[in-house]
C-alpha cells in the first residue's frame, strides 16, 4: 500500500473517530489555561534588575500565568535609549506591520507617542478604581493623559544624593564642613568652591583643584528646581504645553550649577557621576536612586592606586527656603493595543508584578522604588530582602531607605507628557551641559594661559551669556513644542 | 442411528455472524496490514530523523554562530597584533616592555581601541578584551589592557552600550564608557585561577606548541563569571605572538551564557522532539565521555547533570538509548577546533534528551488512532449490521407473531412487507390458511354434531343432553321445568327375538316420537340403549304438562311396528318425572329423582308415568345409597370391633369376651344397618368375611389381654367364609379354637351351610352359641337343629326378670333344659342388681351386661368393683341357701 493510501485510509477513520467520538468546541472564555497567550515585554533592564525581573516572570508564568492561560516572555534592550529607538523604528513602520510587545516598559514621552498613535490601552478598562488606589497617587499621575491611563507605575525611582564618605571625612575634618551643607543647592556650591581649594591646594600645581560634585541629571535639575523656585519651565493644559523661562528662577539654577561647574566645583568626566565617583574624579553626586547598585566601593585613581571607600546615601537637595521636592521617575509600562485576550493577560501580568510582595522583591533586587503607597516601607522591604535571600548590597539597602523615606515626605514632580516632549527634555538636558562643557574648557584656557579662576570664570560668565542662553533655550523649547 | 438435531438459527442471527465475520476479518485484515507493512515504523522512524535533525541544525547554527566568532576573531587577531607590533615598533619598544611601561600599554590600547570595538561588533559577542603582558606571566599579578562588555550585542547603537569592565579610566572617560561596579584598570590575576584561564591557558599553549599559529592556538574557556557574582560567560581566546615566538598577549571574545542560551532559543523553530539541549565537553577515549556544561533549553534528565558515557559502538548512532530508558540523546560534535588544534580531543558537543514516550508518541498515537478507528469503524458496522439485519428481520417477525395470534379457522391477512419473497412466501401462508379454515370449518360442523347427536335417533346424547340441561338450570329462571325419563319396555326382547336391527328400529320409532318434545321447547336425549330424557324448562303448568305425558303415551302406544314374523307390536314405554325446581334444581339430582320415578313406575305399572314421590324415595335411598358406603367400609375394612366381657358366674372371672361390631360410617353407623343393607346388595358373605378376620386381627394384637378367654362373634348362619391356606386366619389358630360362633337365632337357617359351619367349628375347636335365645321366632327347633354349646338368652328375656315370674319360668326351664344337654346359658343384658341376683340364684353360667361390664374397644380384665358385687351375691345366695338349708 502507498503511503499516500495509508493517509488517506487514517484520514477518513480518523474523521469516523472523531465524529462518533464528539470533538469537543472550544469553550468561549476569555482565557484558556490550554491555549495560553503569549505577552511580550520590553524593558531596559540590566543587570540585577533584569535578573529579578526575569526571575519573577518566571514565577508569574509557573503559577498565576499558568493558571490563567498567560505566558510572559521578557527581553531587555539593556538601556533606556536603546528601548526607546526601538519603540521609534516600530513607530516608523506603518501600522499593520509594527510589531510592538503587548508591553512596552518606557517613559511617559515614549508612552505619548504610542498614545497619539492610538496604540495604548487604557488601563482603567482593566482596574477598578479600588485597585488604583492603593498605588502611590503621585505615580499614578503621570500616567494619565487627559482621563486615559496609560502609563503604569511598576518600579519607580527618584534622585538622591550620595558622597564618599572616606575622601569627605578629611576635608570636613581639615575645613570643618558639615554633611549638612548637602541639604541645599546653595550649601554644595559654596563647599564645592571650598574643596576645590582645598585639593587644589595639596599640589604645587595651580588650578589643579578637583570637582566636589555632579549630577546626572540636569533635566531633573532644572524641571525640579524651576516647580521648587516656583515657575515651573512646563507647564501642561489639555495636552499644550506652555513653556516659561522666568528669569529669577532660571538665574538661580544658573548660579548653582553652571557657574560651579565652569569654576570646576562641579564636574562630569565619565559617562555617569558613578564612573567618576569610581575614578575618583568627584565626591558626590546627585544621581537616579537605581544607580545605587552602580555605585562604587573602591576608587581607582589613574588607573593605578585603588582603595576602599564608604558612601552614604543622602536625601535630594533643595533650594534654600524652598519646600522638600524631588523628581519621580522611572519607567512605567503601557499597554498596547491588541486583543482582549491579550490585554487581558497583560493586565493580569501587570498587577501580579505591583503586588506588595513580588513589587517589593524586584525594588530589593534592582534598587527601585515599589509603587503601592503600603509597599513603601522599609522595614517590609528589609524584611522582603532577607525573606528571600535578595542580594542586596548595604548602599542599595541604604539607598531605598531614603528613597522611600523622600517619597513618603517629599512633593514629587514628575514630567508631563507633551508632543516632543521627550526631545524636549533632551534640548533641556543639553543645552545647559554643552554649554558648560564648552565654557569650562574656555576656563582652562584662560586658565593655563594664567588668568586666575575668578577672573576666567568672570569673563566668561556674563549676563550677556547667560541671556543668550536663555533666548537660545526659549527658542529652541517652543520651536520642539511647536509653539 | 440418531441423527443430532441441528440448532435452528434466526435469520438474524445468521446474517449477523455472517457479516460480522466478514467485518472483524477486514479490521484484523486492516490491522495487520497496517502494522506489518512496516510502514508503522516510520512514524517512530520519523521521529528520530526529527529529533536527529533538531540536534543537528542547533548544533549547526550554534557552531556555526562560535565559529563565525572564532574566525572573526583569528581574522581580526591578525589586524590586531600587526597594530601592536607596528605601534611597539613606532616606540622601539618590545613586549617586554608593556609591564613596566604603563602608558605604553595604554597608547597600544588606544591604538586598537576601534579595531576591538568592531571585532566585537562584528562576530556580535557579549564582549571584546585584549591583555597584553609582556611574555613572562610568571609572578605577574596585573596585566594591562582591556574588557568591553556589550549587555545586548544585537543593538549597537552607539558606544554608549559599551560598559568597560576592565581597562583605563582615561578610556572609558575619552570614549564615554560606562564603568562595570567592578571595575578595575587593570586585569588580576590574583585569586582564583579558574577565572584566569581564558588568559593563561592560551598564553601556555603558545609554550607547548611552539611554531603554531596564534590562530591554531584559539580555545574556548570553560564557562565562569569574570566578577564574582556575575552571571556565567564563555570566551574564545587566542594568544598574540610576537615575531620572537613569544606570546605578549591575549585577545578574545566573550559570549555570555545567557546570551548564548537566548541566540539558542531564538533559533528554535518547529517541533522539538528534545525536551532539554545541553552543550557539553566531550572527551574522546575508548569511550566517549560528555559532561554537560550549558544547559540551553529545559532540564537535564536526573542522573546526566553529572556527565555519562557513551561506548564507540553507541557513538557513531546519532540517536543513543540511555541507561535508564526513559531517555534517549542525540549526541553532535560542533567541531570547534581543527584537527591541529591541540584541544581537538575536547571539543563541544550538542546534546539534546528526548523522552521514550515522545519520541514514540506519533508512533503511539497514531497506533491508538488506527485500532481506535478500526475498532470505531467496526461497532459502527456491527451496530449497522444490526440495526439492517433487524429491519430486515422486523417484517418476518411481525409475520409470525400475526400468523401465531392468529385463531383458529380464522380467516387471515397479512401486511405487505415490500420484500417479495416474503410477500410471496406471506401469500402462500394465507392461502394455504384459509383454505385449511374452510376445511376445518366444514370438517369441525361435522364433528360437533357426531360429538353431540347420537347418530342412531339424531337425538342429543347424553352428553351433550347434560351439558344444555345443565346449563339451563343454571339460569335458575324459577319457570316450573320437568325432566321426564323413559324406558322403553320391552326393547331386551326385540333386541333377543328379532335382532339388533329391529331393536334400532324400536329405539327410533320411539325416538321419533319423543323428539317431538323439540318443538315445544325441550330438549331431548338419547341417553343408552333404552333410555331416553327429556327436559322441558317451561311446562306452564303440571297439568298442562301432564296432559302432555299422556298425548306422548298414547302417541307410543299408538305406533305400530311391523316386525319379521309379520308381527306386530307398539312402543311401550315407562317414564317417571321429576319436578323443577320443586324436586331438585340441579342437574344430576333431577335427573337421579326422574329415574327414580321412572323406576317406580316399571316396578308398578309398565308403560305408564309416574312424578317423583319423595316418601317412597326417602324409604329405599338408604337401600339404594347405603350400598355404596357398603362397598367402601368392605373395601376398606373399615370397621373396629368393642368386647364386652362375659363373667362366669361360679368364679367371678371373666370367662369370654363378645366382639361388637363398630363400622365407621355415620350413614350406616349400626352393626343392624350394615346388615340390612348387605342383606339387600347380598354382601353377606363379605360381611361375614370381614367380621371373621376383624375380629381374629383384633384378637391377635391383643392376644395376651385375651388370655385363655373365649371370645364370641356374630356369625351369619347361611353364609361361611372359609379360609384359604396360608391366609391369615390360619396362621392364628390359637385364636380360632377359642372362637365361638354366635348363630343370630332370627335369621333362616340354611341346613347344609349350618353344617359345615360346624365341621368347620370343629375342626378349629371352636365352639357355636345361639344368639338371641327368645327373641325370635321357633326357637326351640332353632335349639334344636343347631345344637350349640353355648345359649345366649336375649336381653329382652333377661331385663326385669326378676320381676316377672314367666320369664324367670322360662329361663328356669331354659336352664333345665341346658344342664341336661350340657350347654351352657349367657343372660344377656344384665343391667341391675336385681336382675344379677335372680339368675345368679337360678343358676345361670355366664352373665353379659353393663352391670357387670361395659364393651370396650379394648379387652379390659373386670373391674374389682363387679367381680366384688358379684361374690356379695354370691355370698348372699350361698348363705340364703344355707340358711334354707
Amino acid at each position: 500500500m502507498k503511503k499516500r493510501e495509508i493517509g488517506l485510509l487514517l484520514g477518513v477513520f480518523f474523521s469516523v473517530a472523531c465524529v462518533l467520538g464528539g470533538c469537543e468546541s472550544t469553550k468561549k472564555v476569555v482565557l484558556d489555561p490550554k491555549d495560553p497567550v503569549t505577552i511580550d515585554i520590553w524593558t531596559y533592564y540590566n543587570a540585577n534588575a533584569k535578573a529579578s525581573f526575569d526571575e519573577l516572570v518566571q514565577e508569574f508564568n509557573d503559577s498565576v500565568g499558568a493558571e490563567n492561560g498567560v505566558i510572559v516572555k521578557a527581553s531587555s534592550s539593556g538601556g533606556v535609549d536603546e528601548l526607546v529607538k526601538q519603540v521609534d523604528m516600530e513607530l516608523l513602520k506603518e501600522k499593520s506591520d509594527r510589531d510592538l510587545p503587548e508591553i512596552v516598559g518606557c517613559y511617559m514621552d515614549t508612552a505619548y507617542q504610542i498614545y497619539q498613535e492610538d496604540g495604548l490601552v487604557d488601563l482603567n478598562h482593566y482596574f477598578t478604581e479600588k485597585e488604583l488606589s492603593e498605588y502611590v497617587d503621585a505615580y499614578l499621575q503621570e500616567g494619565y493623559i487627559g482621563d486615559d491611563l496609560v502609563l503604569f507605575p511598576v518600579a519607580k525611582s527618584t534622585e538622591i544624593l550620595a558622597l564618599n564618605e572616606t575622601d569627605w571625612e578629611e576635608f570636613s575634618r581639615e575645613c570643618g564642613v558639615s554633611e549638612d551643607i548637602f541639604s541645599t543647592w546653595e550649601g554644595i556650591a559654596d563647599t564645592a568652591k571650598k574643596y576645590y581649594e582645598w585639593t587644589d591646594a595639596k599640589t604645587e600645581t595651580p588650578n589643579d583643584g578637583k570637582a566636589m560634585f555632579g549630577q546626572d541629571s540636569l533635566a531633573n535639575y532644572m524641571n525640579v528646581g524651576s516647580s521648587q523656585l516656583g515657575q515651573p519651565i512646563f507647564t501642561v493644559n489639555n495636552n499644550k504645553v506652555k513653556i516659561t523661562l522666568d528669569e529669577v528662577v532660571m538665574k538661580k539654577l544658573w548660579d548653582n550649577y553652571y557657574v560651579p561647574y565652569i569654576s570646576g566645583y562641579y564636574g562630569s568626566y565619565g559617562r555617569f557621576r558613578s564612573d567618576d565617583m569610581q575614578m575618583g574624579n568627584i565626591i558626590s553626586c546627585v544621581s537616579s536612586s537605581t544607580s545605587a547598585a552602580f555605585l562604587p566601593s573602591e576608587v581607582t585613581l589613574n588607573d593605578e592606586s585603588t582603595y576602599p571607600i564608604n558612601i552614604k546615601i543622602m536625601e535630594l537637595p533643595r533650594f534654600l527656603d524652598t519646600e522638600n521636592e524631588a523628581v519621580q521617575q522611572g519607567a512605567g509600562m503601557v499597554l498596547t493595543k491588541s486583543d482582549e485576550k491579550h490585554e487581558y493577560g497583560a493586565s493580569l501580568f501587570l498587577k501580579w508584578f505591583t503586588e506588595k510582595e513580588q513589587n517589593v522583591r524586584f525594588s530589593a533586587a534592582s534598587s527601585y522604588l515599589p509603587v503601592k503607597k503600603d509597599s513603601n516601607d522599609y522595614s517590609y522591604i528589609e524584611k522582603q530582602i532577607d525573606s528571600n535571600g535578595i542580594l542586596c548590597k548595604d548602599i542599595v539597602k541604604q539607598a531605598l531607605e531614603v528613597s522611600v523615606q523622600q517619597v513618603n515626605t517629599y512633593q514629587l514632580t514628575h514630567s508631563h507628557p507633551f508632543t516632543n516632549s521627550s526631545t524636549a527634555r533632551s534640548i533641556l538636558e543639553d543645552s545647559l551641559f554643552e554649554l558648560e562643557e564648552k565654557d569650562r574648557q574656555q576656563v582652562v584656557k584662560l586658565l593655563d594661559s594664567g588668568i586666575s579662576l575668578d577672573d576666567a570664570v568672570a569673563q566668561i560668565n556674563t549676563e550677556e551669556h547667560y541671556q543668550e542662553w536663555l533666548q537660545e533655550l526659549y527658542s529652541n523649547l517652543n520651536k520642539i513644542a511647536g509653539v | 442411528m440418531i441423527q443430532k438435531k441441528k440448532k435452528t438459527v434466526s435469520i438474524n442471527r445468521k446474517l449477523v455472524t455472517i457479516m460480522l465475520t466478514v467485518v472483524l476479518a477486514q479490521g484484523i485484515l486492516f490491522l495487520l496490514i497496517i502494522f506489518f507493512s512496516g510502514q508503522m515504523k516510520l512514524f517512530s522512524d520519523n521521529s528520530f530523523s526529527l529529533l536527529e535533525d533538531n540536534v543537528y541544525s542547533h548544533a549547526a547554527n550554534l557552531s556555526g554562530f562560535m565559529k563565525d566568532a572564532a574566525s572573526n576573531m583569528e581574522h581580526y587577531g591578525d589586524a590586531l597584533s600587526a597594530s601592536i607590533e607596528a605601534g611597539l615598533k613606532e616606540e622601539n619598544k618590545t613586549a617586554e616592555d608593556l609591564a613596566s611601561d604603563r602608558n605604553l600599554s595604554y597608547e597600544l590600547i588606544c591604538s586598537v581601541y576601534d579595531e576591538l570595538v568592531t571585532l566585537q561588533r562584528r562576530s556580535k559577542t557579549t564582549g571584546v578584551f585584549l591583555a597584553l603582558t609582556d611574555g613572562s606571566e610568571k609572578n605577574l599579578s596585573e596585566f594591562s589592557g582591556i574588557y568591553l562588555r556589550d549587555y545586548d550585542p544585537d543593538i549597537n547603537l552607539s558606544e554608549s552600550d559599551l560598559i568597560m569592565e576592565i581597562g583605563s579610566g582615561q578610556i572609558a572617560m575619552e570614549h564615554s564608557l560606562s564603568l562595570d561596579v567592578n571595575w578595575k584598570a587593570n586585569y588580576d590575576l590574583t585569586g582564583d585561577e579558574e577565572k584566569n584561564r581564558f588568559l593563561t591557558v592560551p598564553l601556555a599553549a603558545v609554550r607547548e606548541n611552539p611554531g603554531v599559529a596564534m590562530e591554531k592556538l584559539g580555545y574556548w574557556s570553560e564557562p565562569f563569571s569574570l566578577y564574582e557574582g556575575e552571571d556565567p560567560i564563555i570566551t574564545y581566546s587566542i594568544p598574540l605572538i610576537g615575531e620572537d615566538g613569544e606570546s605578549y598577549g591575549v585577545i578574545g571574545l566573550e559570549i555570555s551564557q545567557e546570551y548564548l542560551e537566548k541566540y539558542f532559543s531564538e533559533n528554535i523553530t518547529g517541533t522539538q522532539m528534545a525536551e532539554s539541549y545541553t552543550l557539553a565537553w566531550s572527551r574522546e577515549g575508548k569511550q566517549i565521555s560528555y559532561i554537560p556544561n550549558i544547559l540551553l533549553e529545559g532540564i537535564l534528565p536526573g542522573n546526566y547533570e553529572e556527565g555519562f558515557e557513551l561506548n564507540k559502538e553507541d557513538s557513531k548512532k546519532s540517536v543513543v538509548p540511555l541507561d535508564d530508558g526513559d531517555y534517549y540523546v542525540c549526541h553532535k560534535r560542533l567541531n570547534l577546533y581543527d584537527r591541529s588544534s591541540p584541544y581537538y580531543d575536547r571539543d563541544w558537543s550538542l546534546l539534546g534528551f528526548s523522552r521514550y514516550s515522545i519520541l514514540y508518541a506519533d508512533f503511539n498515537a497514531i497506533a491508538r488512532s488506527t485500532v481506535i478507528a478500526v475498532l470505531v469503524s467496526m461497532l459502527s458496522s456491527i451496530l449497522l449490521i444490526h440495526l439492517l439485519s433487524s429491519r430486515l428481520n422486523r417484517p418476518i417477525q411481525q409475520m409470525v407473531g400475526r400468523i401465531r395470534k392468529k385463531e383458529d379457522n380464522q380467516l387471515m391477512q397479512l401486511e405487505t412487507t415490500y420484500i417479495n419473497e416474503l410477500d410471496e412466501l406471506g401469500q402462500a401462508i394465507v392461502d394455504m390458511n384459509n383454505h385449511i379454515c374452510e376445511n376445518a370449518d366444514r370438517e369441525k360442523k361435522k364433528l360437533e354434531y357426531e360429538r353431540d347427536y347420537d347418530i342412531l335417533t339424531h337425538l342429543l346424547n347424553h352428553r351433550a343432553f347434560k351439558e344444555r340441561v345443565a346449563a339451563l338450570l343454571r339460569e335458575d329462571t324459577g319457570k316450573l321445568g320437568a325432566m321426564v325419563m323413559w324406558d322403553l319396555d320391552n326393547l331386551k326382547s326385540v333386541n333377543d327375538n328379532y335382532g339388533h336391527d329391529f331393536g334400532d328400529y324400536y329405539i327410533r320409532s320411539a325416538a321419533k316420537i319423543l323428539g317431538s318434545l323439540n318443538l315445544k321447547g325441550g330438549i331431548v336425549g338419547h341417553i343408552s340403549g333404552d333410555e331416553f330424557l327429556a327436559y322441558i324448562p317451561d311446562c306452564k303448568s303440571r297439568k298442562s304438562f301432564l296432559a302432555l305425558m299422556e298425548d306422548i303415551k298414547k302417541k307410543l302406544n299408538s305406533t305400530v311396528l311391523y316386525l319379521a314374523d309379520d308381527k306386530v307390536m307398539n312402543i311401550r314405554a315407562s317414564a317417571g318425572i321429576a319436578w323443577y325446581p320443586k324436586d331438585a334444581v340441579e342437574y344430576e339430582e333431577l335427573k337421579k329423582k326422574a329415574d327414580f320415578a321412572m323406576y317406580d313406575t316399571k316396578n308398578s305399572y309398565k308403560g305408564f308415568y309416574k312424578e317423583f314421590n319423595n316418601q317412597i324415595y326417602e324409604r329405599d335411598a338408604m337401600l339404594v345409597e347405603g350400598s355404596v358406603e357398603l362397598n367402601r367400609i368392605i373395601d376398606e375394612q373399615d370397621v373396629t370391633f368393642a368386647f364386652q366381657p362375659i363373667v362366669d358366674v361360679h368364679t367371678a372371672d371373666i370367662f369370654a369376651y363378645e366382639a361388637l361390631m363398630r363400622p365407621h360410617s355415620e350413614q350406616l353407623s349400626t352393626p343392624m344397618e350394615l346388615m340390612r343393607v348387605a342383606r339387600v346388595q347380598s354382601k353377606l358373605f363379605e360381611i361375614e368375611k370381614l367380621t371373621v378376620n376383624g375380629v381374629i386381627r383384633a384378637c391377635v394384637e391383643q392376644r395376651e389381654a385375651l388370655g385363655n378367654c373365649k371370645i364370641f362373634m356374630n356369625s351369619i348362619p347361611n353364609q361361611l367364609y372359609r379360609a384359604k391356606k396360608g391366609s391369615y386366619l390360619l396362621k392364628h389358630q390359637d385364636v380360632l379354637k377359642n372362637v365361638v360362633l354366635e348363630i343370630i337365632e332370627s335369621e333362616q337357617a340354611d341346613f347344609t351351610c349350618m353344617e359345615r359351619k360346624r365341621s368347620w367349628a370343629n375342626k378349629f375347636g371352636a365352639g357355636i352359641a345361639l344368639d338371641d335365645y327368645g327373641s325370635g321366632y321357633n326357637s326351640e327347633s332353632t335349639l334344636l337343629y343347631i345344637a350349640p354349646q353355648y345359649i345366649k338368652i336375649d336381653m329382652e328375656i333377661i331385663q326385669g326378670i326378676s320381676e316377672d315370674s314367666g320369664r324367670q319360668k322360662l329361663v328356669g326351664n331354659l336352664i333345665s333344659y341346658a344342664k341336661l344337654q350340657k350347654m351352657k346359658i349367657v343372660a344377656e343384658g344384665v343391667e341391675n342388681e336385681e336382675d344379677l341376683r335372680f339368675l345368679v340364684q337360678a343358676g345361670i353360667d355366664y352373665i353379659q351386661g353393663f352391670y357387670l361390664a361395659m364393651p370396650d374397644k379394648e379387652i379390659l380384665p373386670l373391674s374389682q368393683e363387679s367381680r366384688k358385687k358379684l361374690l356379695e351375691i354370691q355370698e348372699e345366695i350361698g348363705s340364703e341357701r344355707d340358711r334354707q338349708q
